[in-house]
């Protein structure tokens, strides 16, 4: 393979930087008001599940905004940008078709995006984590690993799906109905620990169940995550990564080919 | 010294005709051991060439010759299965304009995004973007949404972006027919100008006029192959010989020579102004013809018709042709304009109607002498001022 140069890296990241900014400058001014609604629409499902399951099902778990708030944020990234990345070389032939252009930023400036949405709803969950007392503590420090390893995971499905799109033309209808599994399945609204112990030890197997609670003990309890877990997750994912990222090439490539 | 250079390029596309494309549904419905079908077909096959720098090499054929492969292979997109490019700078492209635009943006911001598209670094297009905007002769709507630009305004604003990446290299896809005729004629002489600076170029066209005006030499791709490469003039001509013979090839006859000789009998390409002209045609039979009927007509690079002659209209008496026959058209004086010309030659069978198809072939010929930058006829004239 060959090692890129300081110039083509520099352009790497002005083109990530232009493909997240024009994302971004594009939600807000043809709302108007979409910092406002990348806000908005986490906090309405928040309510939705906050009435649902403390008031009128309740399910008796300690801190249940905060508990639904960070699953909620960090579901949204991984399902934002999944979906989004399913369509990055289908619906970009022009990109794809021209030289210089790094097909790969694509998928990757979607990932960055869909962080950056993340990043906006921050206030938003500082103010839920005050109101329901969290205990916040030294374990913060842990938070910019925790975010490194949804950032590979995330990153490595969004190539597979975008490279997998070009094979399966219908993918983009299938990957909504997967993701819709992935959300009942991970304990957004509910905890884990409710889970009887066989479907538990199935469901650990879910990146994002791992990804949450460990977001959950350092932002509620102000524990320490589950290392073993999370260590196990960086290297799977960078694995992943590395498999992914040569399969979307492959795919990238062959994509002009399917005429 | 060669800026870009393509070593015997083969490629093969699967041919996935009303089955594309394929589909998870459809994966599972056929059984999971389904292989793709389709034959495979093969759309480059040893193609080379090479492309020094401040040359334009001009690429024509048919729809479905290889033209565009060729183009992604050159410019990286695409790899191929045997043979490789080498480039001595980085390829660019001017193929589709306007790449990741959004209209919601302003054109300044729009600026930024699709020059680093298209290979710069943001600091560079800032660097660049007053001369894209002065070139795109947009200063007055430069901060309103490109959603509010007219067609024209986009394509210029696109234009003007592609020109300013300052390629030493550069491919380019058939986009020169875009914008108004001003327009264009400023981004050829921008394209101009990169071949002066030493940019290596290759342009696929359609417009055959286009390619003899501005290519050093042209490569004729035919059926994924390369079927000639070489001066514009003989290479276009040969390949506007054929494609008229196109539609009829079932092989009953044809023009197999045309001849063009000055009044001295001697062979030329080069007429001087005024002279006159001897087309010398050679037809042979395949099958008996009755009465065959020939066709002639001098062309410009555009394509116009200047002259048209033809034996049913001028009521020429030919007679039946069984094998091979020699026929000549005398013309007094071609009083055309100086400039290149394509005299072409059809043959078809006798009954038939002159719009008919038929087998054709062609000769470039020039008309010496400065050239004009309108009309067609140069007759011999002469002046007279009465009074002052």
């Amino acid at each position: 393979m060959r090692v890129p140069d300081r110039r083509s890296i520099r352009h790497m990241l002005d083109v990530i930087g232009v493909l997240v900014a024009r994302d971004q400058k594009a939600r807000y001014q043809s709302t108007a008001m979409g910092v406002f609604w990348a806000v908005v629409s986490p906090a309405l499902f928040l309510m939705t599940f906050y009435v649902l399951f403390k008031v009128m099902l309740p399910l008796n778990i300690p801190n249940y905004a905060s508990h639904l708030f960070i699953a909620l944020i960090l579901w949204t990234w991984f399902q934002t940008t999944t979906m989004e990345a399913v369509g990055t070389i289908v619906g970009n032939p022009g990109l794809v078709n021209q030289p210089r252009f790094p097909v790969a930023a694509l998928p990757l400036a979607a990932t960055v995006s869909n962080f950056v949405t993340l990043l906006l709803t921050l206030p938003l969950l500082v103010v839920i984590l005050w109101v329901e007392g969290a205990n916040l503590g030294p374990a913060l420090v842990a938070l910019p690993i925790l975010t490194l390893c949804q950032f590979v995971f995330v990153l490595s499905m969004a190539y597979f799906v975008s490279a997998l799109n070009v094979v399966f033309r219908d993918l983009q209808y299938i990957v909504p109905i997967l993701l819709q599994f992935g959300y009942f399945t991970t304990p957004i609204f509910y905890s884990a620990d409710a889970l009887p112990e066989r479907a538990r030890q199935i469901l650990s197997l879910n990146p994002m169940l791992q990804i949450i609670e460990a977001h959950r003990s350092v932002l509620i309890y102000g524990e320490w995550p589950d290392w073993r877990a999370i260590g196990i997750l960086l290297v799977a994912s960078l694995v992943l990564l590395a498999l992914t990222y040569r399969f979307f090439r492959g795919a990238s490539l062959r994509f002009l080919e399917e005429i | 010294m060669t800026a870009l250079r393509a070593e015997r390029l083969q490629k093969s596309f699967r041919h996935q005709g009303a089955e594309a494309p394929r589909t998870f549904r459809r994966w599972v419905e056929g059984g999971w051991r389904t292989r793709p079908r389709g034959e495979m077909i093969r759309a480059l096959d040893d193609v080379s060439l090479e492309v020094a720098p401040g040359e334009m090499l001009g690429v024509i054929g048919r729809n479905g010759a290889g033209k565009s492969t060729l183009l992604r292979l050159l410019g990286g997109v695409m790899q191929p299965d045997r043979g490789r490019v080498i480039a001595a700078a980085p390829v660019n492209g001017l193929l589709a304009l306007n790449t990741g635009m959004h209209p919601e943006l302003t054109g300044r911001e729009n600026i930024v995004i699709n020059g680093v598209l298209s290979g710069l670094l943001k600091e560079e297009v800032r660097a660049r973007s007053d001369s894209i905007i002065a070139f795109a002769e947009m200063q007055d709507h430069i901060d309103d949404p490109v959603r509010t630009y007219s067609s024209g305004m986009k394509v210029r604003l696109g234009f003007s972006v592609a020109v300013h990446v300052e390629p030493k290299i550069l491919l380019i896809d058939e986009v020169l027919a875009v914008g108004d005729l001003e327009f264009q004629k400023k981004c050829l002489r921008r394209i101009a100008e990169f071949k002066e600076n030493g940019c290596a170029i290759v342009l696929i066209s359609h417009d055959l006029g286009q390619v003899r005006r501005v290519c050093d030499r042209v490569l004729w791709l035919d059926r994924g192959a390369v079927r000639a490469i070489g001066a514009p003039d003989s290479v276009v001509s040969a390949y506007e010989g054929e494609s008229s013979g196109v539609a009829n090839m079932d092989g009953w006859g044809e023009v197999a020579g045309v001849t063009l000789r000055d009044p001295a009998g001697v062979g030329i390409e080069t007429l001087a102004p005024g002279a006159g002209l001897t087309i010398g045609v050679a037809l042979r039979a395949l099958r008996p013809i009755s009465r065959p009927q020939v066709g002639i007509t001098i062309a410009d690079t555009s394509g116009h018709v200047c002259f048209e002659a033809d034996s049913l209209t001028d009521g020429v008496d030919m007679p039946d042709l069984t094998g091979n026959a020699d026929l000549s058209i005398e013309i007094a004086r071609l009083d055309l304009t100086p400039g290149h010309y394509t005299v072409n030659v059809g043959l078809r069978p006798g009954g038939s109607d002159p719009s008919q198809s038929s087998h054709w072939s062609a000769c470039p010929l020039t008309i010496a002498g400065d050239a004009r930058p309108n009309g067609m006829l140069n007759p011999p004239r002469r002046w007279q001022v009465a009074g002052g």
